[in-house]
């Protein structure tokens, strides 16, 4: 069974609520006070079920075969400006890492999946550059495979091996920085995988301890994408949006000119591109640009300022946090799986913590 | 813009005093007010005179400002009150209007200041007012502070200690030099400068990101990047409105201006709506909507001019559009409509609908006629 973990900023309305299906083409069914049925209209079938597990996030569950759920929920994401996804980038999953280490017992197995593609460094890279990825791309292929950075391999071993043993990897690999897939150890046999965009994989018998891992990586999320708002709107409720701090992605490494450029023309040139931005780049030189951009997915403002060195990304009051966290993973799977992050002058990391008294 | 030149643009000087309030850590603005522990108090925000101070004041003869409206006021830890005021230069004798200001600014002492904020007893500790200026190596800039100061001082008034900020590029720096700064900020200081801005490379414009866009009096100031951010602002504000639409078979869509001024302008344009100025600007972000939807279809002024209509038959339709907005770029747009952006003699009477339609579409029927 897969798990959808969704956001919706805004928080509906019960009334509004069933709408934002509506407006996909799909319908749904209330049962009770937050779970609801969810039927596709053009098929006519039932695809599973929607629980609003927390006021910001619904959560779509289903038994239907994975590819064709997987692109039926980017399909629903892509059609409203009034959800996305969760993104959980390589950091934040560290995080999360951290934890198990912490709670879970140690002879567990843990399974993470690291992914990073420097598709900006392609020799001929603006279209590969611009594709929105997928969840789960083709493992092989006889296709041409041009010469750039590409990382994605599974590592499954105990927890104490992973924890005494990825620190050090990590510095000698910086792509190891990119865990794009996470299993928590069930508390019965298996796990439950979680995946950076939100969908996560019940490989467990107990739909309950599904539904607690589900409700547990929602609150941890949720409590980042709050502590990240109070500091980049930093504003109290007022007409004005000036103050908020800015949040500073720093390259491990400088980007290279052609990698700069190709970044920059790849996600602004195009409709479609993989960081979901709108926007015209204003030039100040060969490598700097102000971006007053568009987040694609829910029509928010964020403004950037993109140079080799780092983006500098300052978010209006009233831009949900979730566009900080998506950048973030975008920029670690795309440009630089070990990119330092700060929300003004605190580190990122320390932003995805577990709330007290959470737990599975 | 050269750098010499940037530090004299007061878009610039009331971003640079924002960044300088913002907590951070290698942005390239050093964030020195942030870590002496000031925080944005207002912006543009009202301070008064009362009544009996102006009016002992007027009875000597010395005019000052009743209601003035500095750009800036920072609050400290401990109480302490910061009035910024922002100048391409500073006042010199005949500059009536800006030594009234000056006067009325001088007044705000910690008891004046309380009672103008509405604020209870002992909530403000302290005051200081700060001008910052581009540095001018030929005038003693403090003076004009100084001679005002005296002035009213001789009269029997209590003033606020007076400080300045002088901008000026040393080292591919941008510093401040400072003189009679407030206690909490000394320590910051080294030989009586600030480094504030680490500047690029010589081909690259020092600009911060603008968290201001625009601001009345701003657009005396001909100078392309303030007019294309915040064009450019105007056109994401009214995507976001385009992309978020439900559209209906019988009914254009109506963006809103206001909104999207608002939006623009950080929520600033509400502020100042009343002001001659924004209607300049309304004119041209108007238009500058007009034209740029019209390039996909026909987009009209709503008769009371509070929008424009638009009809969008489709969700294609809808995300050209949205497109279109994105695709607005120097090069293709006319250069005298960029240049007017600001200027007040092309401003236009927004409530005239035919004014904005070229002469063929005049004759056209209105864009919901030809859908119901």
């Amino acid at each position: 069974m897969k798990s959808y973990l969704l956001e919706d900023p805004a928080c509906a309305s019960e009334r509004d609520f069933p709408g934002i299906f509506r407006q996909a083409g799909h319908e749904i069914y209330r049962i009770d006070d937050t779970l609801y049925k969810v039927r596709d209209r053009g098929t006519k079938q039932y695809v599973g079920f929607v629980e609003r597990l927390l006021p910001r996030h619904p959560v779509i569950y289903s038994h239907a075969d994975a590819r064709s759920m997987d692109a039926w929920v980017k399909r629903l994401v892509n059609s409203s400006p009034h959800l996305d996804h969760l993104w959980i980038s390589g950091h934040a999953f560290e995080r999360l890492l951290d934890w198990n280490f912490e709670h879970k017992p140690l002879h567990r197995y843990g399974r993470l999946v690291f992914q990073h593609s420097s598709v900006f460094e392609a020799e001929t890279p603006t279209e590969q550059a611009s594709i929105e990825s997928d969840v789960e791309e083709p493992e092989d292929s006889d296709d041409y495979v041009p010469e750039r950075r590409t990382t994605r391999f599974t590592m499954v071993d105990r927890l104490s091996v992973l924890r005494e043993k990825l620190p050090t990897m990590r510095d000698i690999y910086a792509p190891l920085h990119v865990i794009a897939q996470l299993r928590f150890p069930a508390a019965g046999s298996g796990g439950h995988d979680f995946y950076f965009n939100g969908k996560a994989t019940n490989r467990s018998g107990s739909f309950g301890d599904h539904r607690a891992h589900v409700k547990f990586v929602l609150e941890t999320y949720r409590n980042a994408v709050n502590k990240t708002e109070t500091e980049a709107w930093r504003t109290e409720e007022t007409a004005f949006n000036v103050t908020g701090a800015p949040v500073r992605l720093r390259f491990h490494d400088a980007l290279a000119q052609e990698t700069f450029d190709t970044f920059i023309d790849a996600t602004f040139r195009r409709k479609v591109n993989r960081f979901g931005l709108w926007g015209d780049p204003i030039r100040l030189g060969p490598a700097k640009v102000h971006v007053y951009a568009l987040d694609r997915h829910m029509w928010q403002q964020l403004f950037l300022e993109i140079t080799r060195e780092q983006i500098l990304v300052l978010i209006p009051r009233g831009t949900c946090g979730n566009s900080i966290h998506r950048l973030v993973t975008n920029v670690q799977q795309y440009l630089d799986p070990a990119v330092e992050v700060r929300i003004g002058d605190q580190p990122y990391r320390e932003f995805v913590n577990v709330p007290t008294g959470a737990t599975p | 813009m050269t750098p010499e030149e940037l530090v004299r643009d007061p878009l610039y000087q009331i971003n640079l005093i924002l960044w300088m309030t913002t907590p951070s850590r290698d942005v390239g603005i050093e964030p020195v007010f942030h870590r002496a522990g000031f925080d944005v108090f207002q912006i543009e925000g009202e301070v008064r005179l009362p009544l009996r101070l102006a009016a002992n004041l007027k009875e000597k003869k010395i005019e000052a400002s009743v209601v003035v409206v500095p750009d800036v006021l920072l609050r400290g830890r401990q109480k302490e009150y910061l009035i910024v005021e922002c100048k391409a230069a500073l006042f010199g004798p005949g500059d009536g209007g800006a030594q009234r200001q000056a006067r009325a600014l001088l007044l705000q002492t910690a008891g004046v200041l309380t009672e103008s904020l509405s604020l209870q007893g002992g909530a403000i500790a302290s005051t200081h007012v700060l001008y910052l200026t581009a540095h001018d190596p030929r005038h003693d800039q403090m003076t004009a502070l100084t001679t005002l100061d005296t002035e009213l001082r001789a009269c029997g008034a209590a003033t606020a200690p007076v400080g300045l900020l002088a901008l000026k590029i040393a080292d591919k720096t941008v510093v401040i030099e400072a003189t009679a700064l407030p206690p909490s900020l000394q320590t910051y200081a080294r030989n009586g400068l600030l480094a504030i801005q680490t500047l690029l490379a010589n081909d690259t414009d020092p600009r911060p990101l603008y968290r201001i866009a625009w601001m009345p009096g701003s657009e005396k100031q001909q100078d392309s990047y303030n007019q294309e951010q915040f064009a450019k602002r105007v056109l994401a504000s009214a995507a976001m409105q385009v992309a978020k639409a439900r559209l209906y078979k019988s009914k254009a869509l109506k963006i809103q201006i206001e909104p999207i001024l608002d939006e623009a302008t950080s929520g600033f344009f509400r502020k100042w709506k009343k002001r001659e100025e924004t209607k300049i600007v309304r004119a041209r972000a108007m238009e500058i909507l007009r034209i740029q939807l019209g390039k996909v279809r026909q987009a009209l002024p709503s008769s009371d001019g509070q929008a424009i209509e638009i009809y969008i038959p489709d969700r294609a339709t809808q995300e050209d559009i949205v497109e279109k907005l994105r695709d607005w770029s120097t090069s293709d747009y006319p250069v005298d409509v960029q240049q007017q952006l600001f200027h007040a003699a092309n401003s236009g009477d927004t409530n005239s609908r035919q004014r904005f339609l070229p002469k063929q579409a005049r004759n056209n029927k209105s864009p919901d006629s030809d859908t119901k």
